[in-house]
């Protein structure tokens, strides 16, 4: 084969192997409907636990994420497509959250001490929008995270 | 057709606009689909991977200032994604890790003949498996459909793009060698 038409055919099964499926693009194409200009960014800025989930399957991840005046520390933990969060919000105290993923929108309530639950998420990318009780300017969104 | 032209893009989706956003999408997506399945990853883990680097571009559509950036902004977090992914899910119990991932890239080996029609496409696929990671994920990236800038492949491999023309040659001696 000369190196043409190695070029060739590589290029040839590439076409096909790596095509970009239609599911794929549209839910790219869908995904600027998730701009949301008016929340607080909170940016990952440590994530940990890892290390220990050698030891047994569906050990949770804690997740940190900081943006603007609040900080919210996630558990995360997955078992068999389902997921699970604990939360816990600093400034610790009584907000407004949602969970929001393509598929679903879960909206609950952090206590007074900040701390909120959810069980039954369906595992893919999703994000936590919190908004204090006492600071309704200080709407937080984590960046979109895997569960 | 006007030429796509990725500052002005970036400035309209940043405001909302839908077709720009498009645009966008439809210009890079080979780019961050190629980058994903260089990492060996089945279609549906490469799907995951695709759709985590565009939420993260919404995420940082105001950040972005150079339009000649984003390419290789784009390429560069896929392959964030795509190491992450790797991490996180193949983070099992210590007598599974060889197993699993034997299992998941055979999957993905697998997936890939699936989609090939002809016996010498077939062959050469078979050929282009046995060259090493660096090599496919470089070839998958300058012989894509739509094929990669020097400048988005250096982002995308971490790699110098002085060195790209070499090792692009040493690759495809070796795939000739291998046929």
């Amino acid at each position: 084969m000369s190196d043409d038409d190695v070029e060739a055919a590589l290029r040839a099964a590439l076409a096909a192997v790596d095509r970009v499926p239609e599911t794929a693009l549209a839910a790219a194409k869908a995904a600027i409907g998730w701009r949301d200009l008016d929340a607080n960014l909170a940016l990952l800025t440590s994530e940990s636990g890892l290390e220990l989930s050698h030891l047994r399957g569906g050990q949770p991840r804690l997740l940190t994420f900081s943006g603007g005046q609040t900080v919210i520390e996630l558990e995360v933990s997955s078992v068999a497509g389902v997921a699970r969060l604990l939360g816990q919000l600093d400034p610790p105290g009584e907000a407004d959250v949602t969970i929001e993923s393509a598929a679903q929108s879960r909206s609950t309530r952090a206590d007074s001490h900040g701390r909120f639950s959810v069980v039954g998420l369906n595992d893919s990318w999703m994000r936590v929008i919190v908004t204090p009780a006492d600071r309704e300017n200080a709407r937080t969104a984590t960046e979109w995270f895997r569960s | 057709m006007p030429d796509f032209d990725p500052a002005v893009a970036l400035t309209a989706a940043a405001r909302g606009d839908q077709s720009a956003w498009e645009s966008i999408v439809a210009t890079y997506s080979g780019l961050v689909w190629s980058v994903a399945r260089g990492y060996r990853l089945d279609p549906a883990a490469a799907a995951d991977v695709f759709q985590g680097t565009w939420l993260r571009l919404v995420e940082h559509l105001g950040d972005i200032r150079d339009g000649e950036r984003l390419g290789g902004w784009l390429a560069t977090t896929a392959r964030r994604e795509a190491l992450g992914l790797l991490r996180r899910t193949r983070d099992l119990p210590m007598d599974n890790i060889s197993e699993m991932t034997d299992t998941s890239e055979q999957a993905a080996a697998a997936a890939d003949e699936d989609l090939l029609r002809s016996e010498d496409q077939r062959t050469l696929w078979a050929a282009f498996a046995k060259l090493p990671e660096g090599c496919q994920r470089l070839l998958r990236l300058l012989f894509a459909d739509q094929p990669a800038s020097y400048l988005d492949i250096s982002a995308a491999l971490d790699m110098p793009m002085g060195s790209i023309g070499p090792t692009r040659s040493r690759c495809l001696a070796s795939l000739k060698t291998l046929l």
